[in-house]
């Protein structure tokens, strides 16, 4: 049985700074954190209903970064047949490391960015814990 | 309210105690068949039920949510979950229930120095440790709770008379651009700040209206005034912050602070979610509400000083001008058509070219002359 | 005096495709016609709230004239919004772009730099070209018409 990867799926948020330091948060878990074991697809994909994306999703870890209370990631991904096994919003981040803000959806900022690097590690440490337990 | 998400809930240790009646819990143990904490979490859970709980079969309520209704009702719902996945927790939750304690048996055995067993039946010893810490409720670390526990919010909040606030209530609603804004039908007077009163009697609670959570966005922060604290109208009733900016509660009317929402301490997209009546914020006893209510409109009058003011600002925001648009975020420009080399690069959009060509931005060069390759 | 039934918004949908670099400069592309070249006429959706959403959100398309915003061939923008809201205005596809423009170079969906920024800026002014065409055929109002 070949080895489960863990895809993290941002919400498409294009209204809120608060996707944009999801899916900056994404990347860097993906790209720099644990690119090994780690990667992304777009979200579209299982809106649509992309076989393909959703027999990923329901074969691999998910965790679902969303931006907003209207958790599209989540709900998406458990529309594609599967419970993501992480599931945060980045509000919860926020909560946790007040005055950490984003500034802006196309520039996050100084204070967003901060919060996207303290989430990704927070995310990757969690994502850690979830394959010790594939073991 | 439902658990908050992302909570690491079972990981902080917390203490807790389990009340001497177990008859006022439900319990909802996971499902877990492959993993031996799946089974502990079982033979807890029949053991809780045992002591007079009532006991919540996961798969039954997966299918039947509503089967459970009766059982749920009146008591508190504790939750035991086998592992970090947490999937009796998240069924609660996807379910819309409130989640008062949880239980984590991989990390109750971590605390007493024991490991999951390699087959999914439960280990003896194992099953001995976790059943006897159920036998001392004083010692029940690992149940974790809200950071606002119950008994500690009701000792520090008593509760208002049973049913004041429970009445249901209707919605008008007006749509502008793509935005609904809700105002309640009766029962609520509202000043200029968009905040409101719901009196009751002696009493009101306060909040903020639907177009105060749909304007500032997602909350992530309320910090309520301290209960006991007399306030003026207009005077500050407590402050939140969203992830766009930062408001006070400016209350309508004027009173002692009896109450404040501790859920909303916790949860504050509770104002998202439920302006009107979860996200109430701060509950006063009134000291004259008659005179208050002369400087407040009533329903009716909000709906109509709401439909106004957003058609003004939408109507600014159309033209480029003056008020904060209510979804975008970033910077305002007047209008003004699209410009070559909005970057300070001069380039023409329509310049023909050859296709292949690979393109070279940065490269400056005139209108209408070719693209170099 | 006739009764006014044209919208006065044009919907612009991004794919948003978080895992290539074209869903980034898609979305980029639609920010920047959102904030700077037609703050005001432009409103834009999540894509996922089509499924993730409500009755409201799946009626955009047929609140407005949407022109969607791909960055690849799977025109997941385009499809969505045929498939759960309505018909589409006009489709852009920045792959189909990108090649007409010749670019070849390697693009970064996690931290676009000077061509990323380009291109979206590029993809933009399409974007910019086909709602002015919409407000000149008279089948949006324009807000200075008064």
């Amino acid at each position: 049985m070949g080895e489960r990867k863990v895809y993290i799926i941002p919400c498409s948020g294009i209204g809120k700074a608060t996707a944009s330091v999801g899916r900056e948060a994404t990347y860097r878990v993906v790209e720099d954190l644990l690119p090994e074991t780690c990667d992304t697809l777009c979200l579209g994909l299982l809106t649509t209903g992309d076989e393909e994306a959703r027999a990923l999703v329901r074969h691999n870890l998910i965790v679902a970064i969303d931006g907003c209370a209207k958790d599209c990631a989540r709900k998406n991904v458990e529309a594609s047949g599967k419970t993501p096994d992480i599931a945060h919003r980045v509000q919860d981040f926020m909560k946790k490391h007040k005055g950490l803000k984003p500034e802006a959806v196309l520039d996050v900022g100084e204070g967003g960015r901060e919060l996207a690097d303290k989430m990704a590690d927070e995310v990757a440490a969690e994502i850690k814990g979830l394959l010790e337990e594939e073991d | 309210m439902a658990t908050k998400r992302g909570e690491k809930k079972g990981r902080d240790t917390g203490s807790f105690t389990l009340p001497a009646d177990y008859h006022a819990w439900s319990v909802l143990p996971c499902n877990g068949l492959d993993k031996e904490a799946g089974a502990l979490a079982r033979e807890m859970a029949l053991a809780i039920a045992g002591k007079g709980a009532r006991l919540i079969c996961p798969v039954r309520f997966g299918r039947s949510p509503s089967h459970y209704d009766k059982e749920l009702k009146g008591t508190d719902l504790l939750v035991i979950d086998g592992c970090k996945k947490e999937c009796a927790g998240r069924l609660a939750t996807e379910g819309g229930l409130s989640i008062a304690g949880r239980l984590n048996v991989k990390e109750m055995l971590r605390e007493q120095g024991l490991k999951s067993g390699k087959f999914p039946t439960p280990d003896a010893v194992n099953l001995q440790a976790l059943l006897s810490r159920l036998g001392r409720p004083d010692a029940m670390a690992g149940v974790a709770v809200p950071e606002a526990g119950r008994a500690e919010a009701r000792a520090a909040a008593p509760e208002p008379a049973a049913g004041r606030f429970a009445a249901e209530m209707g919605f008008r609603e007006f749509m502008a651009d793509k935005f609904v804004f809700k105002v309640p039908e009766t029962g609520y007077f509202f000043n200029e700040n968009d905040c409101w009163a719901r009196v009751e009697g002696n009493r009101a609670r306060l909040g903020v209206s639907d177009y105060v959570q749909q304007k500032a966005s997602d909350m992530v922060f309320f910090e309520p005034p301290e209960v006991g604290t007399e306030i003026g109208q207009f005077d500050e009733a407590g402050s939140l912050e969203s992830t766009k900016t930062a408001l006070d509660i400016i209350s309508p009317v004027s009173g002692k602070v009896v109450a404040v929402n501790r859920e909303l301490v916790d949860a504050p997209e509770l104002i998202n979610e439920d302006p009107y009546v979860r996200g109430w914020a701060v509950e006063v006893e009134l000291s004259d509400i008659e005179t208050d209510r002369e400087l407040l409109m009533d329903c009716d009058g909000y709906l109509a000083y709401l439909q106004g003011k957003v058609e003004r600002e939408l109507r600014e925001k159309e033209r480029g001008e003056g008020a904060q648009a209510t979804d975008a975020q970033g910077s305002r420009r007047p209008r003004e058509p699209a410009r070559p080399g909005e970057t300070g690069r001069p380039y023409e959009v329509e310049e023909p070219r050859e296709p292949g060509r690979p393109w070279k931005p940065g490269q400056p060069k005139e209108p209408g002359q070719p693209w170099e390759g | 005096m006739a009764l006014e039934t044209r919208p006065k918004k044009v919907g612009v949908l991004s794919c948003s495709g978080e895992a290539e670099a074209e869903g980034t400069i898609a979305r980029n592309a639609v920010r920047l016609v959102m904030e700077r070249y037609r703050p005001g006429i432009t409103v834009s959706l999540c894509l996922p709230l089509y499924l993730a959403g409500d009755e409201g959100e799946r009626r955009f398309a047929q609140a407005v004239p949407v022109i969607t915003v791909d960055g690849c061939g799977k025109a997941c923008a385009k499809l969505a919004t045929e498939k759960y809201s309505g018909e589409v205005e006009d489709a852009i596809d920045i792959s189909a772009l990108l090649r007409d423009w010749g670019v070849e170079e390697t693009l970064s969906r996690s931290h676009p730099g000077e061509l990323e920024w380009e291109l979206a800026e590029r993809v933009a002014q399409e974007i910019v070209k086909r709602i002015d065409r919409l407000i000149a055929e008279g089948r949006v109002v324009d807000s200075e018409e008064g």
